[in-house]
């Protein structure tokens, strides 16, 4: 009996223990596509080859939830990729940064020094050039176009309760319509849309994967979805392309942890420079080139008035989860 | 009587941390100001979702306990052979994640599935949310019943075909009074799987949305908590209900003497059919799972159709052996402890009746009642800060208690079934009550503990709404894995995490039913109480 | 040598009398059956005696000692269930020697006590079989010898023979009544049966309601019932025993 009680102990105690060192490591939470956050892990190893860095993917929603919850307790270092106005809303739990220099970015992009913008992303409609072909369909101009009989159950777009590049489509259509008519807009294209995903990458996957065809989605993603052989199109509304804003911070009293300064100067200046030259060619950057092929150029951009408002958000959000019932 | 009531105490604090704690916590959470109750249960969006709920968690419960119905008839009064390994391929979908459903059904079914190209149709929305719901809750509704086929007394047919009543009749007054409780405990059991759960509805639901995806978007998207467990509440309704029905159902089961061994009348003609049925739902099974393994191994299912190595180099290029261990670690950790609270939990209320145990045996069955999400979110926010927090050990907590109550009845059916006198005889012989569990109970519901062992640990192993919040990069199991592929489209990804579970599940299911096996040659036949 | 002597015991559950201030002793080597229909209390009698439930009043006086407070494993008195309560996962032997062998701490005196007694009562060809492997018969004897092993003062019975076939209940009256002889065991046999009471006692105690009707040799108690009750319950009994004479021999007696 002894003997049980004393293996049943010990495991106790291997449980409690285990995930428990290993404090020396550096923890990036990146809401980034997977395939940034694999050039990111990549880049890291051969610069940092000595130090033990952490990438993990996390969803913005689950990243914010977890920094509003656990506050300076969070495992997390470094938060990378958190839709802006979230940083706005969470700002106090982030580090003072205004001993990072901010000469790499264009004039009048970093408003703050709690956190810097780390993207800025542009929506368009992706369409699946291959099906709009074979069904003799008309490419949408407009917000009115989509609710087209045409397009029934054919469009995704994400859900701006839980994805920014949702909100950025609501927002838009909020400054050009009035939030009144913006909102039965929503409900009447309800009809057409086959889905308000999570995720912001939602409605392009779902493209992907043929089961719809309009996406109304990043413009990179597109671009690279194009460049690796699906037969789309990108297609911007007259009214101009939505965008919306991530950024990248550090935890309150983390800049001193070992290492720690450096790591995010290299990401804030080189893998920055890497990220939107290859990625997100939305120019935030001084003298920032595009290395994506099908990535439209001086695109019109549309009312993104009051973006970054988190109270405003707030307010939509919530109307959207009553009326539009997304 | 002392050492029971230490082991109730000690059993009663665990359970006020570990369950009651983080549910007033949660439900702290709800501001009661500005009507916001009332504004919730006005919404559109809550009212939409409600009804959504309803309809799908009805329709597919209904089919699902139809379904679960006729497969243990069919394993049990008709001719049909292998039995035991027809039994484990229908419980297969028990052994990967609801979401991977949901994935497979995409797979097959979406609107550019496998099956969809061919006839032009597809399940996006309620039909895929039945559908995913069926598939996962129908084994679990038909391990119910067909328990409860080993419970019925069958000189009772005898009785019948003395009294001359056909085959209706003597189904109707026999096997189906006998069968009432576990088709309506399993009724209840699904309704309740399928109406908490997310999985599914997320994955092929399209923009039907049920209250668990409108509790998701609310937590997740607009980290509102109080709007959140407010939509929680409503989803504790089936689980209390179904909890009230266990509680008060008197069981008119006898286990009187010996079971007599039921005699399968000849029927060629019933055996063909149910034979057809059996099999199809057993293709239709393997075709899920098949399509996995076609994802896996495909380069692109959309663009091309080449066989690529791909996925498999890009998932094991990631470190997944790292999140194989995770989830290894804490699924074991948790079958072992979750086995030992819940068996001595159940011998505590199933051997002493008094009204303490009674609260024992609610606390311990609740868990039942609380989806994973609001679990998840509870802990999250009651342990904070604390010495467990990401650690492994809150991890295996959560699921613990997200898991207990099914194990938890399975060992206090197993307790009642055991003679209660033998406690009387280890008092009278001065033999302390450890040894008596040790060397009698516990060899005596042998079977019953390799059940809860192999329950704690598949479960562990495919859930993720309980430590979707929970985890932190050391712990992170292979499951959530799942989530992240899937949000990026990386089905093939996606798939093979799913298969990595399921192979692992089968194996220990596997080893289970080896041992089982070989301990049935040595039968022993608990005697009446 | 052993004396138990039970003096105004009264016990009340959930308001109800169960026990209404008893009185009675039993005598050393002697069988006595407590006999009576379900709910006359008998069951809580033999808890309270056996030590794992309360009584409210009254005291249990063994060898001069008031033991209403001593720990049932102390008590030295064995019981035999209805059911048996064999360990199913335990051979014969083992069954009997389980107990004895914590007892004992050693395990080969305790296997060789343990054979002694299963020789005794006829089980030498079952030892290693288990329990599902047995008749009723058999398992009951196991039981016996299970508590014969760690060597009771005082045996009790519950309702030991109930489940038993006709034919086996005779083997194993006749059994019990040499066990009581050769080891010179006093036995508590509570049973509802009064044939088994009858033909086994060398005293019945007749119990109603939780009151003691009458306490006296099963002659005694068919010649001079003390009352109407006890008188039905003998003269049925007489009447069932006459009338199945009758039956077989086919003579209106």
């Amino acid at each position: 009996m002894k003997k049980v009680f004393a293996i049943i102990m010990g495991l106790f105690l291997t449980m409690l223990i285990a995930g428990c060192g290993k404090s020396e490591s550096i923890v990036i939470y990146s809401s980034m596509e997977e395939e940034r956050n694999q050039a990111l892990k990549e880049q890291i190893k051969e610069k940092f080859p000595d130090l033990n860095i952490v990438v993990q993917q996390m969803a913005t929603g689950n990243v914010a939830a977890k920094i509003e919850n656990e506050k300076e307790n969070i495992e997390a270092d470094i938060i990378l990729g958190l839709e802006t106005s979230h940083m706005e809303n969470l700002k106090d739990y982030f580090a003072d940064l205004s001993d990072f220099s901010t000469d790499i970015y264009e004039d009048g992009v970093i408003s703050s020094n709690k956190y810097y913008i780390w993207d800025k992303y542009t929506m368009n409609l992706i369409i699946d050039n291959k099906y709009f072909k074979e069904h003799k369909l008309d490419v949408p101009e407009t917000y009115e176009d989509l609710l087209k009989k045409d397009y029934k159950n054919l469009i995704s777009m994400p859900d701006p309760s839980t994805s920014g590049t949702g909100y950025a489509f609501y927002l838009n259509a909020v400054n050009i319509m009035g939030e009144k008519d913006a909102l039965a807009y929503f409900k009447k294209l309800k009809s057409n849309v086959r889905e308000f995903t999570t995720s912001g990458s939602g409605p392009t996957n779902l493209l992907k994967q043929g089961e719809i065809a309009i996406a109304m989605g990043m413009t990179s993603q597109g671009a690279k979805d194009i460049n690796d052989g699906y037969d789309f199109k990108i297609v911007t509304l007259k009214t101009g392309a939505p965008y919306n804003t991530t950024s990248i911070s550090i935890i309150k009293n983390r800049e001193n942890k070992e290492h720690l300064k450096e790591v995010f100067e290299w990401i804030l200046n080189d893998f920055n420079k890497y990220d939107k030259e290859n990625f997100m060619p939305d120019v935030i950057l001084k003298n920032q080139k595009n290395n994506v092929d099908n990535y439209p150029t001086d695109l019109k951009m549309a009312d993104m008035k009051g973006i970054d408002d988190n109270k405003l958000k707030d307010e939509l959000t919530e109307k959207w989860s009553s009326e539009v019932n997304g | 009587m002392q050492k029971r009531s230490k082991l109730s105490i000690f059993i009663f604090i665990f359970l006020l941390i570990s369950v009651v704690f983080p549910l007033i916590n949660m439900l702290l959470q709800i501001d009661f100001s500005n009507n916001s109750f009332q504004n919730l249960i006005t919404s559109g969006a809550f009212k939409e979702a409600m009804f959504n709920s309803l309809f799908v968690t009805s329709i597919a419960t209904v089919i699902s306990v139809l379904l679960a119905f006729f497969l243990s008839f069919t394993l049990n009064r008709t001719n049909i052979k292998h039995k035991s390994i027809l039994k484990l391929l229908i419980t297969l979908p028990m052994l990967i994640p609801s979401i991977s459903h949901g994935l497979g059904l995409i797979n097959l079914f979406g609107t550019n599935g496998i099956i969809s190209r061919i006839f032009n149709f597809n399940i996006i929305g309620s039909l895929g949310i039945i559908m995913g719901s069926v598939i996962y809750s129908f084994p679990i509704a038909f391990l119910i019943i067909d328990d409860g086929y080993n419970y019925i007394d069958n000189n009772m047919y005898d009785t019948a075909e003395i009294l001359g009543l056909n085959k209706w009749q003597t189904f109707k007054k026999v096997t189906l009074c006998y069968l009432k409780k576990p088709l309506l405990s399993s009724f209840f059991a699904v309704f309740t799987m399928i109406f908490t759960d997310y999985g599914v509805p997320l994955a092929v639901g399209g923009k039907f949305i049920t209250l668990p995806v409108l509790l998701y978007k609310e937590v997740i998207g607009l980290l509102n908590y109080s709007k959140g467990t407010m939509i929680g509440l409503f989803l504790l309704i089936p689980a209390l209900i179904s909890f009230l029905f266990d509680t008060f159902f008197k069981d008119y089961t006898s286990s009187d003497g010996e079971t007599k061994k039921y005699h399968v009348r000849q029927n060629k003609l019933r055996d063909i059919f149910t034979k057809i049925g059996l099999y199809f739902v057993i293709i239709f099974i393997t075709v899920l799972l098949g399509s996995f393994i076609y994802y896996a191994f495909v380069d692109n299912v959309v663009l091309n159709n080449r066989f690529s190595f791909n996925h498999i180099n890009y998932v094991f290029a990631s470190g997944i052996t790292d999140y194989i261990f995770n989830s290894l670690f804490i699924s074991i950790m948790v079958a072992i402890f979750g086995t030992i609270i819940s068996y001595f939990t159940a011998y505590v209320t199933a051997r002493v009746k008094n009204k303490f145990v009674k609260l024992l045996h609610l606390l311990t069955i609740c868990s039942l009642a609380i989806p994973g999400i609001v679990l998840g979110l509870s802990y999250t926010i009651s342990f904070n800060g604390t010495f467990i927090y990401n650690t492994f050990t809150i991890l295996i907590l959560v699921n613990i208690i997200h898991f207990i109550a099914t194990p938890y009845l399975m060992a206090y059916n197993a307790m009642q079934k055991v003679n209660p006198n033998y406690e009387v005889v280890a008092k009278t012989c001065n033999i302390s009550l450890f040894k008596i569990i040790k060397d009698v109970i516990i060899p005596c519901t042998k079977k019953t503990i390799r059940e809860m062992l192999s329950y704690f640990f598949v479960n562990s192993m495919i859930t993720i709404s309980a430590v979707t919040f929970l985890f932190n990069t050391r712990t992170m199991p292979l499951s959530l894995l799942i989530n992240n592929y899937e949000g990026n489209m990386m089905l093939g990804e996606a798939a093979i995490i799913s298969l990595i579970i399921l192979i692992f599940n089968i194996i220990i299911k596997g080893v289970i039913y080896l041992i089982n096996r070989k301990d049935n040659r040595r039968e022993y036949m608990y005697e009446a109480n | 040598m052993v004396s138990l002597e039970v003096k105004n015991l009264s016990k009340t559950y959930n308001k109800k009398t169960v026990l209404n201030n008893i009185s009675f002793t039993v005598n050393d080597g002697e069988f006595l059956s407590i006999l009576g229909p379900s709910g006359c209390g008998k069951t809580t009698l033999l808890k309270i005696l056996i030590g794992i439930e309360t009584l409210d009043s009254g005291e249990i006086i063994k060898n001069g000692k008031n033991i209403n407070k001593l720990d049932p494993a102390k008590r030295n008195m064995g019981i035999v269930f209805q059911n048996y309560a064999l360990f199913p996962n335990m051979t014969v032997l083992n069954n009997v020697m389980y107990a004895l062998n914590i007892k004992l701490k050693n395990k080969k005196k305790a296997e060789e006590k343990s054979l002694d007694i299963l020789k005794m009562l006829n089980m030498e060809e079952h030892l290693n079989k288990y329990p599902h492997e047995l008749s009723g018969g058999q398992m009951q004897r196991v039981a016996i010898a299970r508590t014969l092993a760690l060597n009771p003062d005082i045996i009790l019975f519950d309702e030991a023979l109930s489940a038993l076939d006709a034919d086996n209940k005779l083997i194993l009256k006749k059994e019990l009544k040499e066990i009581q002889k050769k080891f010179n065991t006093t036995m508590i046999f509570i049973t509802h049966d009064q044939e088994e009471a009858f033909s086994l006692s060398d005293r019945v105690m007749i119990m109603k309601e939780g009151n003691i009707e009458q306490i006296d040799t099963p002659h005694n108690i068919f010649n001079k019932p003390i009352n109407d009750y006890v008188k039905s319950f003998v003269q049925d009994h007489l009447v069932e025993k006459v009338r199945s004479i009758e039956k077989c021999t086919g003579i209106d007696l």
